[in-house]
């Protein structure tokens, strides 16, 4: 399961500039760390309202998960 | 079909600056015309003229159903969850999608609905961002939402009867805004019970209290 991949499709698809999206991933015995980092004017677009958007792709993310049965936690850098 | 008119320094930048204008990405959705190629003043000497361009946008040709079919299946083959569109209904304000998965129906709806809920709003983000449209889009599996719905219903109404018989008022779960609608909606009718929302934002949930007898 390759959740950078998962991540970065989600987010590219929302920011103004795709290109600078970076995403590094720190896989650990029981958990894997998501560290998401975006430009500084497209940090509102992977939040959202109140984390909405935030929320929204950490629920994907756990829904992809279930079957390892890994948790994966959703950082975002500013 | 949307056509403006914009000057920039090149055609190239004028063409830039109609794409953020019109709020989209994919220079294949625009015809452009360069009415004017602009000529630009050496080193500050001589006459400069902007360039200009005319854009036409089509958005009525967009196929938003198959845009969001298309963003379904890559979304569902990257979060490595069997599954696929099983019917897609496109209306002048609506695109509802039923999908289908033989192992994954209930990892893709989660708890009380919380994965299709993120996967309807997520969807309905990368669609509105890409193509500009402002079509509502509904998931569906399994006839979930139905079944929800009526689940729903019945438990309000369980609850009612309980609140009616010990005479003290009861708090639902966290539900969305949709959800709570329903509920008032069931209830509205019951003059035994008046029901109320509390709570702010994601919190906000349902008190059922028996009506105030006079």
């Amino acid at each position: 399961m390759n959740y950078s991949e998962l991540v970065g499709y989600m987010v590219k698809s929302l920011v103004d500039h795709p290109e600078q999206v970076e995403i590094r991933e720190i896989e650990g015995e029981k958990s894997t760390i998501l560290e998401l980092k975006v430009t500084k004017e497209d940090i509102g677009k992977v939040i959202g309202k109140h984390g909405r958007i935030a929320r929204a792709v950490r629920t994907i993310i756990n829904a992809s998960a279930t079957k390892s049965g890994k948790r994966v936690v959703l950082e975002i850098l500013d | 079909m949307k056509v403006i008119e914009v000057e920039g320094r090149t055609p190239d930048d004028a063409t830039k600056r109609a794409m953020a204008e019109l709020g989209i990405r994919d220079t294949s959705k625009v015809t452009v015309e360069i009415i004017d190629p602009g000529k630009s003043g050496i080193f500050g000497f001589g006459v400069s003229r902007p360039a200009k361009v005319r854009i036409y946008y089509n958005e009525s040709t967009e196929n938003v159903g198959a845009k969001v079919k298309e963003l379904l299946l890559a979304l569902l083959s990257r979060m490595d969850i069997e599954g696929g569109v099983k019917d897609l209904k496109e209306s002048e304000s609506k695109v509802y999608v039923e999908l289908e998965s033989k192992t994954s129906s209930g990892l893709l709806i989660g708890k009380k609905g919380k994965t299709l809920e993120a996967l309807q709003f997520m969807i309905n983000l990368m669609i509105n961002n890409s193509t500009g449209s402002e079509k509502k889009i509904i998931l569906d599996i399994e006839s979930y939402r139905d079944k929800r719905e009526k689940a729903l219903k019945k438990m309000s109404r369980d609850i009612a009867f309980k609140v009616i018989k010990t005479g003290r008022p009861m708090i639902l779960e966290p539900m969305n805004p949709f959800e709570r609608r329903l509920i008032h909606l069931t209830l509205q009718n019951d003059k035994r019970v008046t029901t109320k929302s509390e709570g702010q934002g994601i919190y906000r949930k349902i008190k059922i209290s028996p009506a105030v007898r006079k």
